[in-house]
């Protein structure tokens, strides 16, 4: 009797300290070995992406712990797992001719790369002490990366396109553009969509659908063009660019950008702003920059 | 009087205390007047106190909901920041990967090719070397739309702050100046309901300072105040309440209120602004085409030098062959890879120009400057340069003030006929009160607390 209360206090025990031992780990390992999360670490966003042809997972997170021993616990923890850290800095050490710009390095520095079999992941910072809070912002990307050439073969859009789709759809969708980013809040969400068409079509088809969602056109600044090639003057552009040919630096002078913006609301009283920029370099072709950005702001009536 | 009772003062022993009594009682009249009177203005005080205090705190508190919701925004426009900032840190370091990759596979290309051993070698790292260059390039497009998306975004998102901003303090003054009339007690001094209609027929012939007699008048011109849509409407400095009552006697209330103008943010921005971003995506374009070109002829020069082996095998057979091949192979190799160095130097100096730029745009997208913006620029966004990652602070001193004047026409007592005033008038003194809030709390607006809170720091001494 005396000998199996002792056997039921030693299990009880036994298990108690199993119990402890669990919850004493880190949540984040449990939930993903793959990658860990420091302690006094929270995610703030989660959010996936197809970047140049390849699917990337990216996570966002808040931790009152500083850079460096965050940089110190992934460059352990992962090395662990199996990960072999990428020094971009060693391998830009190994270019003939080239020095890295101090501050560039220091900005790359900021970053870490680790590999592993085809996977790619990268821890990027934003700079300590920045906000007022104190506290630490880093995001982890992390997916697949792919030979050399094999992205211009897979990627059909603009390479940055965001795969999250948002939860509510107030507005439509210019045909064929992609999305490109997403912030939602309970009372307002702020899209932004990129195609290769000219501003013309996209402002013509936000004028002509809206009302299908609901919305009546209350203000419209329409189409406005600025001329870059004042501002450019302040710029030694042949720094900028040394090895351009004269003929070629003068193609940065004819850079266009162009504006508009409509303005809905519907019976709610809600309102959404349609803000639309397009980007030319002048001449159509590789190297050019040609796309129109579409911003969706929506806001709901409190 | 005095004389009389004095001459009779022998004469009858009654009345004596009778002149005492008169004295008194008009002491105590008077007395009772000032009496009536000082409490009449001590409630005018108490009105006018009344009114300043709530008139501070709610258009305080409403100031404080106005920054509480800006600290919010400003989090989710920093996290808008960081999300962007991230992805495309992201994508220039993926870039960066294959410029480094093209780089070394050139370089080996350029050590390979006057090499009898490795020249054919070389086409093979130099067609790497390509399709290194062309991810690079095709990644440098994609972080040129995402950049310009992310500018737009932040000015965007900040516009709506400040507009959010002004439209704050509009309702915050609206709000204090509605409190401010409902607590002056002017409701109960007025008569219930609405001024006399004739039937079928304009009001009835009063003015507008007696209109104002009535409590649904009254109602009416506080939610008259300003209209539901703020955005284009300016709120007056002060606002005045006038009315007449029954005895056509006037009252005045008003009301002023300081807010400071919600105008005034510090940024932190990036490094470079906007143009100076394009200029430098221009010449990572420009650049790329010119190594593109350049790749591409040496490519054509590099299988000119493999073609060698073959050419010269052709050129050299017979008996010669043991004699001739090697030297053919040597001249041709030599005068091919001598051709090619060209492009390819260019390709190479024209790719650590590009090392030098796509670093530079990952240094520029940093958030380390710091600038004040007193004014959107108009039209939208032409004429703002920078790129805005959050506020770090709005220019405020955070406090409300409010004063009240109230001015009560008094009873004229005893009036004499053709003359303006009576034989006693009982105007009130004009009696101001004020009030100095607080909305400070605890909130930060770089700091992402939304903890303002409103309190009374400061009134006039009763």
């Amino acid at each position: 009797m005396f000998l199996r209360n002792k056997v039921i206090v030693g299990i009880i025990l036994f298990l108690g300290t199993i119990v402890l031992s669990i919850n004493s780990l880190e949540a984040g390992w449990w939930e993903d070995l793959s990658l860990p999360v420091p302690p006094s670490t929270q995610e703030v966003k989660k959010e996936r992406r197809k970047l140049a042809g390849s699917e990337f997972t990216f996570i966002y997170y808040e931790s009152s712990l500083g850079a460096s021993n965050i940089k110190d616990f992934y460059r352990q923890r992962l090395t662990n797992a199996g990960w072999q850290e990428k020094n971009l800095l060693k391998e830009a050490g190994n270019i003939p001719n080239f020095q890295i710009d101090p501050n560039v390095a220091n900005a790359l520095s900021q970053n870490l790369n680790f590999e592993k079999d085809k996977e790619r992941l990268f821890i990027n910072f934003l700079p300590e002490n920045f906000a007022q809070d104190g506290k630490t912002r880093f995001t982890i990307g992390k997916g697949e990366t792919l030979k050399p050439g094999q992205a211009q073969k897979q990627d059909g859009g603009f390479g940055f396109e965001l795969l999250d789709k948002p939860k509510k759809e107030v507005a439509p969708v210019y045909p064929k553009a992609s999305l490109i980013d997403l912030s939602e809040q309970e009372h307002s969400s702020t899209l932004t969509y990129s195609t290769k068409d000219d501003i013309e079509p996209v402002v013509l088809f936000y004028k002509n659908n809206m009302a299908n969602y609901g919305w009546n056109l209350i203000e419209e600044e329409p189409i406005e063009k600025k001329d870059f090639s004042t501002d450019l003057e302040k710029y030694d552009l042949a720094q900028v660019c040394p090895s351009c040919a004269k003929n070629k630096i003068n193609l940065l002078k004819s850079m266009e950008m162009q504006f508009a913006r409509l303005k809905f609301t519907n019976p709610g009283g809600d309102s959404c702003d349609i803000v639309i920029n397009s980007m030319m370099s002048g001449e159509a072709g590789a190297g050019s920059l040609r796309f129109t950005n579409i911003l969706v702001r929506y806001d709901e009536q409190r | 009087m005095f004389n009389y009772f004095h001459k009779n003062k022998f004469a009858s022993q009654k009345g004596q205390l009778t002149p005492m009594f008169i004295v008194l009682i008009v002491i105590i009249v008077i007395m009772a007047m000032v009496t009536v009177n000082l409490g009449k203005v001590s409630l005018i005080k108490t009105d006018s106190s009344n009114a300043a205090d709530a008139a501070g705190l709610s258009a305080g508190s409403a100031m404080a909901n106005s920054f509480n919701s800006i600290t919010v925004a400003n989090s989710q426009m920093c996290k808008a920041y960081w999300s962007s900032y991230a992805a495309i840190a992201f994508s220039i370091g993926l870039a960066l990967d294959d410029l480094i990759l093209a780089q070394i596979k050139e370089a080996a290309a350029m050590g390979a090719c006057p090499l009898i051993a490795t020249t054919c070698a070389a086409i093979a790292k130099h067609t790497t070397a390509i399709a290194a260059f062309g991810d690079f390039e095709l990644k440098m497009g994609a972080i040129a739309v995402a950049i310009t998306a992310f500018y737009y975004k932040q000015y965007y998102t900040y516009a709506k702050i400040r507009e959010n901003a002004n439209l704050g303090r509009k309702r915050a003054l609206v709000a204090g100046y509605s409190s401010a009339f409902s607590s002056s007690g002017i409701g109960s001094k007025l008569k219930i309901g609405s001024p006399p209609l004739k039937i079928g027929s304009p009001p009835a012939d009063l003015s507008e300072t007696q209109k104002h007699n009535y409590r649904d008048e009254f109602s009416a011109w506080i939610d008259n105040i300003a209209p539901a849509d703020l955005k284009y409407y300016n709120i007056e400095n002060s606002y005045a309440y006038r009315w007449k009552d029954g005895q056509n006697r006037l009252h005045s209330v008003e009301v002023k209120t300081d807010i400071q103008d919600v105008d005034s943010f510090n940024l932190k921005v990036s490094v470079l602004t906007m143009p100076e971003v394009i200029v430098l995506l221009a010449g990572i374009g420009i650049t790329s085409i010119v190594v593109s070109g350049a790749m591409a002829t040496a490519a054509g020069l590099l299988t000119g030098a493999c073609g060698c082996f073959p050419a010269c095998a052709a050129e050299c057979a017979g008996p010669w062959f043991a004699a001739c091949y090697p030297a053919c192979l040597a001249a041709c190799i030599e005068a091919w890879c001598a051709a090619a160095d060209v492009p390819l130097g260019t390709a190479t100096t024209g790719m650590i120009a590009l090392d030098v730029m796509v670093g530079a745009l990952l240094l520029g997208l940093l958030p380390l400057r710091e600038v004040t913006s007193n004014h959107l620029y108009d039209p939208f966004p032409l004429g703002d340069v920078d790129i805005y990652a959050w506020i770090v602070d709005i220019n405020h001193d955070r406090t409300v003030t409010v004063n009240t004047t109230q001015e009560h026409q008094g009873k004229e007592l005893y009036p004499i006929k053709g003359r303006d005033s009576g034989f006693w008038q009982t105007n009130y003194p004009q009696i101001s009160s004020y009030t100095k809030v607080d909305f400070r709390g605890n909130g930060n607006i770089g700091n992402f607390i939304p903890r303002h809170d409103a309190s009374i720091i400061e009134t006039d001494k009763l």
